[in-house]
């Protein structure tokens, strides 16, 4: 099987981008938006951006993020940034006006050549891909429908931005104070069993590993398509370093994240 | 104009600016970022008899100073190279250069042989980090007798320029200097990456799926400047530096120390358009220092009463 979800958008480019407004969605979660009309017009669901967290070399590497929203007419788009390490920190204190060194967009983004019924699913800041999914779906005049899980209710995030696109996710968390307690999959799992027609159906997920691993093992999983976004420890995000490397289905190759992915079809990757 | 072009023994280059193996994918990765055709060279990651899938993941992560990598030198073999990546490499106007490794004598002689009835190749430069299949997995270029042995065999295959590239995990560099240059090797290249780790210590495990990686980046220029200076005062073939070079400042600072061209490693993949800027800073600075040769300052370091300020030293 060759890894061949997604279209490839037209070049990247990598320059410096202007910080046009930053806010605070939750305890550790930053919204940040650039101006970027080159990234903007030609960015697709599912495409991540490289982003240099400083001039310095301390952290020397880009960080990997996916485009929450991209406006072609107005040449912004946004990032949803989760703050869990040193890169993330410093990007979150980006103030209005900063320049970052952003490249992108990169690998391939979501299919959707085939697409029925979707379902997308996201795990925590895996909400990330979905949000401009969504948009582009409802462009399509797809049927789209939402499930969000978050560890608690401090961790919600973007749900205004899916209000807006008047969609009504089904919100889970795992200690029940916000929306259903549970994990994601349990509302999945009886969303799915209802379905008479279970071979419209396509699911796009994003979210940890071991939330993707449940969702694939989901009973009748044969049934619907599916597509995974994957996240990975990045150093060059252009194919260059084989740093990104995740094993395939059968285990006998890899498959690179940053090129063949950040999306990869059901059975496509070992999950 | 100034003249940036360097001579390496059998190897001219239009600019001292090479890219370094595995970190320039094979060339083509950059062409959005980078005019190829306005580097020295570019050099190929490292090709085996065979594909290879290379290690389990997590293959890098990132650690005070730079990265450590253990990618297992995944790459698609030297027939696909031949096939799908050279026709490609051969219509640049560039010096290619192909990194060359293997797990026995055998097979890095059978890949040089096999590249050496191709076109468009300019040089090849071995790799000698690699485990001896044979031996038990001890490196090849950790014993000056393997690296000897190695060397004097692959040149039987081959009349172009040959660079054997060292790994600075030896106690003495310049032994294994002396034994490649012994064994036939046209250029030196210094230095591979350092044998580092990384501890997760919540999971007490190590962070890469090798336990052991290669450290390289901006940390690793000083411990790079020094062996460069180590191998030049030992042999007299010319040798390339490399080791955290992320600016035209840094590639200064090895050919001063006798390096006569350099090549850029891990800075690529902090800025993928970093290679033709050094050349054109490379550039600016020639014109504002009046150099008319860059290949003057080669070796140019003051070693008379050691270094620091001159004045101080003399008291
Ligand atoms: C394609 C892609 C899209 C992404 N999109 C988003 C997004 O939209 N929003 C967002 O907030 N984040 C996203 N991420 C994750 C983001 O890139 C990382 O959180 C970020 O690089 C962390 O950098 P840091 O310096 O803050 O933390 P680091 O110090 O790099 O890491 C923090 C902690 O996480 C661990 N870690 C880092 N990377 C990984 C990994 N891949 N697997 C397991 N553990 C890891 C580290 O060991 C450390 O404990 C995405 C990642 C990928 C690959
Ligand atoms: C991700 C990665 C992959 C590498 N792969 C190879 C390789 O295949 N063959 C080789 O000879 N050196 C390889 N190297 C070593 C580099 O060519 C270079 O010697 C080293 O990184 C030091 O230079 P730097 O600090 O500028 O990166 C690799 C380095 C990195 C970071
Ligand atoms: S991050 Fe370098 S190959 Fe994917």
């Amino acid at each position: 099987m060759t890894g061949k979800p997604g279209p490839t958008s037209a070049k990247p480019v990598v320059n410096k981008y202007l910080v046009m407004e930053k806010s605070r969605l939750n305890e550790t979660v930053f919204k940040i938006r650039f101006l970027a009309n080159d990234i903007a017009e030609r960015v697709l669901p599912g495409e991540f951006v490289n982003v240099r967290p400083g001039p310095t070399f301390d952290p020397l590497l880009r960080r990997p993020f996916s485009v929450y929203l991209a406006n072609p007419e107005e040449g912004w788009i946004d990032l949803l940034i989760k703050v869990v390490g040193p890169g993330t920190e410093l990007l979150s204190r980006l103030e209005e006006g900063d320049l970052v060194d952003i490249l992108g967009p990169l690998g391939r983004g979501f299919d959707l050549e085939t697409v029925g019924t979707a379902v997308l699913v996201g795990g925590g800041i895996g909400i990330a891909p979905l949000v401009f999914l969504a948009h582009e779906l409802l462009f399509l005049k797809k049927p789209v429908h939402f499930f969000q899980g978050f560890g608690n209710a401090g961790e919600v995030c973007g749900l205004e931005d899916l209000e807006a696109l008047k969609i009504a996710p089904v919100v889970s968390t795992e200690d029940g104070s916000f929306g259903v307690k549970g994990l994601v999959t349990d509302p999945l799992r009886d969303f799915l069993r209802k379905q008479k027609d279970p071979e419209k159906i396509e699911l796009f997920c994003c979210g940890p590993n071991p939330m993707l691993a449940a969702i694939s093992n989901l009973p009748d999983s044969d049934r619907w398509k599916a597509q995974f976004s994957l996240e990975t420890r990045m150093a060059c995000g252009i194919g260059a370093c084989m740093g990104c490397a995740v094993p395939t289905f059968d285990g006998e190759q890899y498959r690179l994240v940053c090129k063949d992915g950040p999306v990869f079809k059901k059975n496509e990757v070992w999950l | 104009m100034a003249d940036l072009s360097v001579t390496l023994g059998p190897l001219r280059l239009k600019n001292p600016v090479l890219t370094a193996s595995g970190t320039f994918g094979y060339g083509r990765e950059y062409e959005d970022f980078v005019n190829l055709n306005r580097l020295g060279g570019i050099i190929t990651k490292s090709i085996t008899r065979d594909p290879r899938a290379g290690n389990p993941p997590p293959r890098i992560t990132e650690v005070p100073g730079g990265m450590l990598n253990s990618i297992g030198l995944a790459n698609v073999g030297m027939e696909a190279f031949v096939r799908e990546k050279l026709p490609y490499l051969r219509n640049l106007e560039t010096q290619i250069i192909v990194n060359v490794a293997g797990n026995s004598v055998e097979e890095y002689e059978a890949v040089v042989s096999r590249l050496d009835r191709e076109k468009g190749i300019h040089a090849f430069e071995l790799n000698l980090s690699c485990p001896n299949v044979k031996e038990g997995g001890l490196t090849f270029g950790k014993s000056p007798e393997a690296v000897f042995k190695i060397v004097e065999r692959v040149r039987l295959h081959t009349n172009r320029p040959l660079i054997v590239k060292l790994t600075p995990n030896v106690t003495a560099i310049g032994d294994l200097a002396q034994a490649a240059v012994d064994g036939g090797a046209d250029i030196l290249s210094a230095i591979n990456t350092v044998m580092g780790m990384a501890v997760d210590v919540s999971a007490r495990k190590s962070v890469l799926g090798k336990m052991t990686g290669g450290f390289s980046g901006p940390a690793l220029k000083s411990i790079a400047l020094a062996k460069v200076f180590e191998v030049v005062r030992r042999v007299s073939v010319p040798v390339i530096g490399i080791g955290g070079i992320f600016s035209a400042e840094d590639v200064l600072e090895f050919l001063l120390v006798g390096a006569s061209a350099v090549q850029i490693g891990t800075a690529n993949f902090v800025d993928p358009a970093i290679s033709e800027k050094v050349v054109n800073d490379l550039e600016i600075y020639c014109e504002k220092q009046g150099i008319e040769d860059l290949e003057e300052i080669i070796g140019k370091l003051d070693v008379d009463g050691a270094g620091g300020d001159g004045n101080k030293n003399r008291l």
